[in-house]
């Protein structure tokens, strides 16, 4: 699906991946993240090549230092919104009332109110649910996170909020982000935008500092 | 800790919510474990009862006199017992199986000597109670006195001073209750169904002088036990057997230990058959949670971490199965405590005396802990290979996995693997009549494995077959299904397993009933049978039913309307241990009352001499166990020395008295051998055969009351020695319905839980236009077709089996050519049942399905 694909992302940068359905942006997260190999070429994250890394180890790479927010959430639906995220905490070795306190830690900082922590996800709304994604995929606080069409499933105001969000935590924590998106609007949210069409590189360019601004603005509103 | 107690607590999380999901899972690991329980329960039960007895009875004594097998032998070896050095006492013994008149109840008497006895073993009387022994000198003076249990007493509305009509072989005879034991030492004795007389006044009233049934000998200096009874060995007669009781205990416990394990086995396949059921819920419910592990592998879970998460899971489901089926457990046991001791019973005759029904289960950790342990590492075995499977998917595909279905083809191993696993597994079976067990074992395990190959082959030749002529919605819902097997497969693989399974039990049954019962007969014909009316409600149990003491016999003849009168005897030699098939002479010599098939090769006038008792029959078992031919020397040991004859024979004809092979001899050279003057039963060949009914009413008008006699026809012998087959296999029939109901709850489950997970698909096809009914057709097909698949497949693996155990390992291993007897009935209602359940199942769940509006069921997770 990519091809002729070479990329650099440097730390603490936040970078927005766009293109229409199918043009092979999702692959390229996957790829980023270990959960796809590449028939040929190669990845490295944290300069670790992924293909010298056993699917053990590719999977301690990402409980450690890879965070991943999904279009659809991908919740587990049965257990309480506080233990989805202390789930990923007990993954690094964190259990019991250490690692409900780290996840409430996590979910204060994504702003999911707490009277909300016990219910269970399909109790909360799309923007409630996707905070607790954000959370979730911060609580082992990895230096790359990756969302794949995190608004994809949100009403407009409600992307915004998650996207500003995105924002927030990339210049507060320094932490790089790879957003993928087929939506022009929050695809120009990041320092650089990088457009794909059929699997290949269309475009590789800085954002525009106001798109930044706009979106502070939506914040106060 | 902190780490194993999370992954529990998270385990929980996830089940509890999906309990309704995994009720069945649920149910069928308590009903597997359950019925392991309960055969290891009722095994131990019986086990310990039996060394209580054993132990009750030897009070103090630590050494046993005795004659193989319960026979009686001459007391005239007390002295020397008593004489021989190291021996501090020793008390002889009399045991006679004694009936009461009131309601026709077995009960042990005990002929114990009085004036001695006390030295030996201990026994209560509470003379604070004003109980025991009121007057020991009226109790020895009057012969008819006897002594019970307290427990006894009340049970069968008695009291002291009571007069109670027992029947022996001896006839009608009414003894006294001049005392009362308490319900411990010797009076828990036989679960306390027992009576203990004067021995003097016993060997008298049952014809039974001067015989003793064992000693019980107290030595003076425990710690040189082995001495003093190699001292007994070199003083008493070869056929005397000189044992420790805890000897004798080790020795029973081994000779009941492998029949016990055969038990175990057979619930044991009770409970891997649960663990293929719950195998198949887990690996449905995996499918459905494919996105979230997709999603748990993407956020960092590796997949032997997630494999161990599933197994906590399945040890969550275990520990429920287990709540509900270790108490469940007890309560099968309380059921298969009586099939389970009469199946003993009926396999160990030599065991004799000592067994009877515990009156309730003796509920140890042991069996229960070794069942739950047993269902743990089942359910796990059977969670391990479908969340291994599941955790192996690519995460990208995980992820968007779930909500879509692909058609998997088939790897060319398993091409190959139906080609090559069946005649592996049956060759595995055939080496078994070599006596290779393990090789049968391995075949056992691969044949149902071998057959599931078979069933994607089936279904799609199924589809091809009968696809079209069902109509549009089922023609294409038996298409889909032969090209997307995977869901089908684990349904028609627990049918496979289940319904094999319990067909070869049924098989087995049937074949081997035909074949005992068959045999038994061929040489017990007559048109009138008398014996003892004791035996009905009993079982037929060859030595140890109840005699007739031998008068009857001229008696008979002479009744009007009697042309011949043969009676027999069935007893067992107790060195070398053989049955022995007692008959009169004009038994041998008149084929109307029997065929005794005698081989080829046998002396001249074979039949004719053994009628005079110049030389004996043997059985095939015998002849090929010691290698025996016509003009052997046979020598056997009796209570009046050794008895060396001649084998003239050898019968294909078989009595089954003991596994060793048996022996068939004049009734006369054995009354004066053994001094037994009983019969077991006397056939009689009437002047006219249709005067039946007014001959029988005859017998019973002169002599019925007299010798508490029953009268049947052969027909009625014939379901009687049935039946006695049917209750020594009681306990695996038990064990056959239980897995039976297993199988349907678990065939049910996994065609209900198909058509659940593919809610969604049934939507999209009610959205293109699909009728509720025509849904319910092609979900009736499909299940059909699963069903019919399974059962043919399953019908192979019974087959194949019953053939390999009947026609293979019985005749190799015993010398039985039990043949393979298939009634249609004990395939076809497993299979009905079977087929039932899938159409059921399927049907509920497709109502359900096709009753919700196509948008919901589109939106259906």
């Amino acid at each position: 699906m990519l091809a002729d694909i070479s990329l650099e992302i440097p730390a603490g940068q936040f970078v927005s991946v766009m293109g229409p359905s199918g043009c092979g942006k999702s692959t390229l997260l996957n790829l980023i993240g270990g959960l796809d190999q590449p028939t040929r070429g190669r990845v490295r994250v944290r300069g670790q090549d992924l293909a010298d890394l056993s699917e053990e180890g590719r999977s301690v790479l990402r409980r450690k230092h890879i965070g991943i927010v999904f279009q659809n959430f991908n919740l587990l639906p049965r257990i309480t919104v506080l233990r989805n995220v202390a789930w990923r905490l007990s993954l690094v070795g964190i259990f019991g009332a250490a690692a409900r306190r780290e996840a409430s830690i996590a979910l204060d900082q994504v702003g999911v109110p707490s009277s909300v922590w016990d219910r269970h996800p399909t109790e909360l709304s799309g923007g409630e649910q996707q905070r607790v994604a954000i959370a979730r995929a911060l609580a082992t606080g990895p230096s790359l996170l990756l969302a794949d069409e995190p608004t994809g499933n949100l009403d407009t105001t409600t992307g915004e909020n998650v996207l500003l969000l995105l924002q927030e935590l990339n210049r507060d924590t320094g932490m790089c982000i790879v957003l993928v998106t087929h939506d022009a609007h929050a695809g120009g949210c990041g320092h650089r935008t990088i457009q794909i069409r059929d699997g290949r590189i269309l475009r590789d360019v800085a954002a525009q500092p106001a798109e930044v601004t706009r979106l502070q603005a939506v914040r106060g509103r | 800790m902190k780490k194993a107690l999370w992954d529990l607590e998270w385990a929980w999380l996830q089940v509890w919510p999906r309990i309704g999901q995994l009720t069945v899972a649920v149910f069928v690991i308590a009903l597997g474990v359950a019925l392991s329980a309960a055969v290891m329960l009722a095994s131990s039960t019986l086990g310990h009862a039996l060394e209580d007895s054993m132990s009750s009875l030897a009070g103090r004594a630590e050494l046993q006199v005795s004659a193989h097998g319960g026979a009686e032998f001459d007391e005239a070896v007390l002295p020397i017992v008593q004489a021989t050095e190291g021996v501090a006492a020793a008390a002889p013994l009399l045991f006679k199986k004694i009936f009461l008149e009131q309601n026709g109840l077995p009960f042990r008497l005990a002929g114990v000597d009085m004036l001695d006895d006390a030295t030996v073993r201990v026994y209560r009387s509470d003379a604070e109670a004003n109980a025991g022994l009121e007057d020991p000198l009226l109790f020895l003076s009057q012969p008819d006195s006897v002594l019970f249990p307290r427990s006894f007493l009340k049970k069968h509305g008695l009291d002291r001073g009571d007069r109670v009509p027992i029947q022996a072989p001896s006839g009608q005879q009414v003894l006294t209750v001049r005392g009362v034991i308490e319900d411990e030492g010797i009076g828990s004795a036989f679960g306390g169904e027992l009576g203990i007389m004067d021995i003097v006044s016993a060997q008298a009233a049952f014809v039974a002088e001067r015989k003793i049934s064992q000693i019980d000998v107290r030595v003076e200096n425990p710690a040189k036990l082995d001495q003093v009874a190699s001292r007994l060995r070199a003083a008493l007669p070869d056929h005397l057997v000189v044992e420790s009781f805890e000897a004798q205990k080790t020795r029973i416990r081994e000779l009941i230990s492998g029949f016990q394990l055969m038990m175990d086995f057979m619930s044991g396949l009770g409970l891997i058959l649960a663990a293929v059921i719950t195998g198949n819920r887990l690996s449905t419910i995996y499918q459905a949670r494919m996105w979230e592990i997709g999603a748990l592998r993407a956020l960092g879970a590796s997949p032997r971490g997630l494999v161990h998460s599933f197994l906590a899971e399945a040890f969550v489901i275990v520990a429920l199965g287990c709540a509900v089926g270790l108490p469940m457990s007890i309560l099968f046991a309380e059921f298969l405590l009586q099939p389970i001791t009469e199946t003993t019973t009926l396999n160990f005759k030599q065991l004799g005396t000592h067994l009877t029904q515990p009156s309730e289960v003796i509920v140890t950790p042991a069996p229960l802990l070794l069942a739950a342990f047993a269902g743990l590492v089942s359910a796990l075995v059977a969670a391990w290979l479908p969340a291994r499977r599941a955790t192996k998917v690519p995460v990208h595909e995980a992820l968007s996995r779930g909500r879509s279905r692909r058609t998997v083809a088939e790897s060319r191993y398993q091409r190959r693997a139906r080609f090559v696993l069946p005649p592996l597994a049956l060759g595995a079976l055939a080496l078994q009549a070599y006596g290779i067990a393990e090789a049968g074992a391995l075949g056992i395990v691969l044949l149902p494995i071998a057959a599931a190959l078979w069933i994607t082959p089936g279904l799609r030749l199924f589809s091809k077959v009968v696809g079209d002529r069902l109509g549009a919605a089922a023609g294409v819902g038996l298409e889909d299904q032969s090209l997307v097997p995977s869901r089908a497969t684990g349904a028609a693989g627990v049918i496979v397993a289940g319904i094999g399974f319990v067909g070869f039990i049924a098989i087995a049954g049937a074949s081997f009933e035909r074949y005992v019962v068959g045999s038994l007969m061929q040489t017990r014909n007559g048109d009138l049978i008398v014996d003892s009316r004791f035996n009905e409600g009993a079982t037929a149990s060859g030595e140890n039913e109840p005699r007739l003491d031998e008068s009857i016999v001229p008696l008979l003849e002479a009744i009007p309307g009697v042309r011949l009168a043969g009676a027999g005897t069935f007893a067992r030699a107790y060195d070398p241990e053989l049955g022995l098939i007692t008959i009169d002479p004009i038994r041998f010599r008149n084929r109307e009352f029997g065929d005794w098939n005698v081989s080829p090769g046998a002396l001249p006038n074979v039949l004719e001499r053994a009628a005079s008792g110049e030389l004996v029959l043997i059985d095939e078992t015998l002849a090929s166990a010691r290698n025996l031919e016509p003009g052997d020397t046979l020598r056997i040991n009796t209570p009046r020395g050794g008895l060396e004859t001649v084998v003239g024979g050898i019968t294909r004809a078989r009595s089954f008295q003991s596994p060793n092979g048996d022996v068939i001899l004049s009734r006369a050279l054995y009354r004066e051998a053994w001094n037994d003057h009983t019969v077991t039963r006397v056939l009689l060949l009437l002047s006219e055969a249709s005067a039946v009914d007014v001959v029988r009413e005859r017998i019973l008008d002169e002599l019925g009351e007299r010798f508490e006699l029953r009268v049947v026809m052969p027909s009625d012998l014939r379901q009687w020695f049935a039946q006695t087959v049917r209750d020594g296999f009681a306990s695996t029939t038990w064990v056959m319905w239980l897995a039976l109901i297993v199988a349907i709850v678990g065939t049910g489950d996994a065609l209900s839980s198909t058509i659940v997970e593919r809610t969604r698909e049934l939507g999209a096809m009610r959205a293109l236009g699909f009728s509720p009914r025509q849904i319910g057709a092609m979900v009736v097909a499909q299940a059909a077709a699963i069903g019919i698949v399974g059962t043919a497949l399953a019908s192979f693996v019974a087959l194949a089996l019953g053939s390999a155990f009947l026609d293979g390992i019985l005749p190799s291993a015993l010398g039985w050519e039990v043949g393979m007897h298939v009634p249609l009935a004990s395939l076809l209602i497993p299979a009905a049942l079977g087929i039932a359940a899938s159409v059921l199942g399927a049907l509920l769940a497709a109502a359900r399905a096709a009753s919700l509006p196509p948008i919901e069921a589109l939106r259906f997770e």
